[in-house]
């Protein structure tokens, strides 16, 4: 009902994602030190951003190797994989929902 | 024709216990879900009530009837009387933070523009983690040397780096408040947001017409309208935090000192570590006592309806 301007909406939508950023950063650094090696999680300051990632947490938990993630090289693989996804999915939708004349 | 006129031509009049246990009743249907109380709730209580005039004797292993014993010695344990403090300090500010930010982030978030249905699914994550684990995640964030948030709290002043947060006394406290306000504000949200969505667009309307400022339509037509939903989330998390138990367990186990020592905690302690049932049956019972008092309190003053 209550019309915004562009500005305010602006500053809404970036409002909204700074507080939402901060709920979710707490997940995102518990994640991160999944797949983290003990010497970055012991990082002074913390190392939020950059580390050297590692499944062997992971081979802890589960009891199993995944050595060979690394080897045929899955995991960057899959990586790229979800980005280019991630980028090409919205962009199909878009393109399909379009009215072709 | 059915069990009760059945019933009805074969004795002429009906008893009314053939009536009761006739399958055209209530009775039957609502058999399981009795045993199910009884079994579940009733039963529980009734023995923590008869547990709370007794007494484990570990030499003997075995209860011995003390009578109101273990309720005259609630009355004098200083420490009971500290942990209903730090129950109700808690109680207070988590509860008035939760709803205040809840509703402040319910209003920022309610938009259909485009983003705010993703920031609202990503908000709601925080309530699938156990808190257990929340607390686990918050120990580590709150950690005097590698912690994220004490890194951030020193770089801006706040603290000075000579005392831990959860090892502090005046903030131990606060450094759970923390963990609880974090995993629990975006229910708050969820429920206002429910709430702000279903309000009628008339009364705002007039409202703009008539020059009425942002401010203004707040208080005098978004706040009255939600005043229903309101009280249902106050009086749910209100339970809740009056049970917390998992984030002092696993952040500061009560300490320093007493300083995080609340209610649950206390009387856990007392049944588990010191074997001391039949005290800890007393507290808890308290413990039910108080939340049934204010939240029928709540209710009635707050005129919720179900």
């Amino acid at each position: 009902v209550i019309v915004e301007s562009p500005a305010r909406r602006r500053t809404r939508t970036v409002a909204a994602w700074a507080v939402v950023g901060l709920f979710v950063f707490p997940l995102y650094f518990w994640i991160t030190t999944a797949f983290k090696h003990a010497r970055h999680i012991f990082d002074q300051p913390p190392s939020v951003w950059t580390f050297e990632p590692t499944m062997k947490n992971f081979e802890q938990v589960l009891g199993v190797d995944l050595g060979f993630f690394r080897q045929q090289e899955v995991l960057p693989g899959g990586a790229i994989s979800t980005c280019c996804r991630g980028c090409g999915i919205p962009s199909w939708s878009r393109s399909a929902r379009r009215r072709w004349r | 024709v059915t069990g009760a006129t059945a019933g009805t031509l074969r004795s002429g009049a009906p008893s009314r216990l053939r009536r009761l246990i006739s399958a055209d009743g209530p009775t039957p249907w609502l058999f399981p879900l009795i045993a199910f109380l009884l079994v579940f709730t009733i039963y529980p209580l009734v023995y923590n009530i008869w547990l709370s005039f007794h007494e484990y004797a570990p030499f003997r292993r075995r209860l011995e009837y003390v009578g109101w014993a273990n309720w005259a010695q609630l009355w004098e344990d200083a420490r009971f009387w500290g942990s209903l403090s730090v129950t109700a300090t808690y109680f207070i500010v988590v509860l008035a933070v939760e709803v205040v930010l809840g509703m402040a982030i319910a209003l920022l978030l309610d938009s259909d523009e485009r983003g705010f249905g993703v920031m609202r699914s990503l908000l709601t994550l925080t309530l699938v983690i156990p808190p257990a684990i929340t607390g686990m995640m918050f120990l580590l964030l709150e950690d005097p040397e590698f912690g994220v948030i004490t890194y951030v709290l020193e770089s801006i002043g706040i603290l000075d780096g000579t005392a831990p947060i959860l090892s502090t006394p005046s903030t131990a406290l606060i450094g759970v408040m923390i963990a609880d306000i974090w995993q629990w504000t975006p229910f708050m949200v969820l429920i206002f947001l429910a709430g702000l969505r279903s309000l009628p667009p008339e009364p705002y309307e007039a409202a703009m017409l008539d020059g009425a400022s942002a401010l203004q339509i707040f208080r005098r037509i978004t706040l009255p309208m939600m005043s229903k939903v309101i009280a249902v989330a106050v009086l749910v998390r209100g339970i809740d935090i009056f049970r917390m138990f998992d984030y002092i367990f696993v952040m500061t186990s009560g300490g320093p000192g007493t300083a995080t020592y609340v209610l649950p905690l206390y009387a856990w302690q007392q049944t588990f570590s010191f074997i001391k049932w039949g005290y800890g049956a007393t507290i808890s019972l308290v413990l039910l006592a108080m939340i049934l008092i204010i939240a029928n309190l709540f209710i009635k003053l707050a005129k919720v309806r179900w």
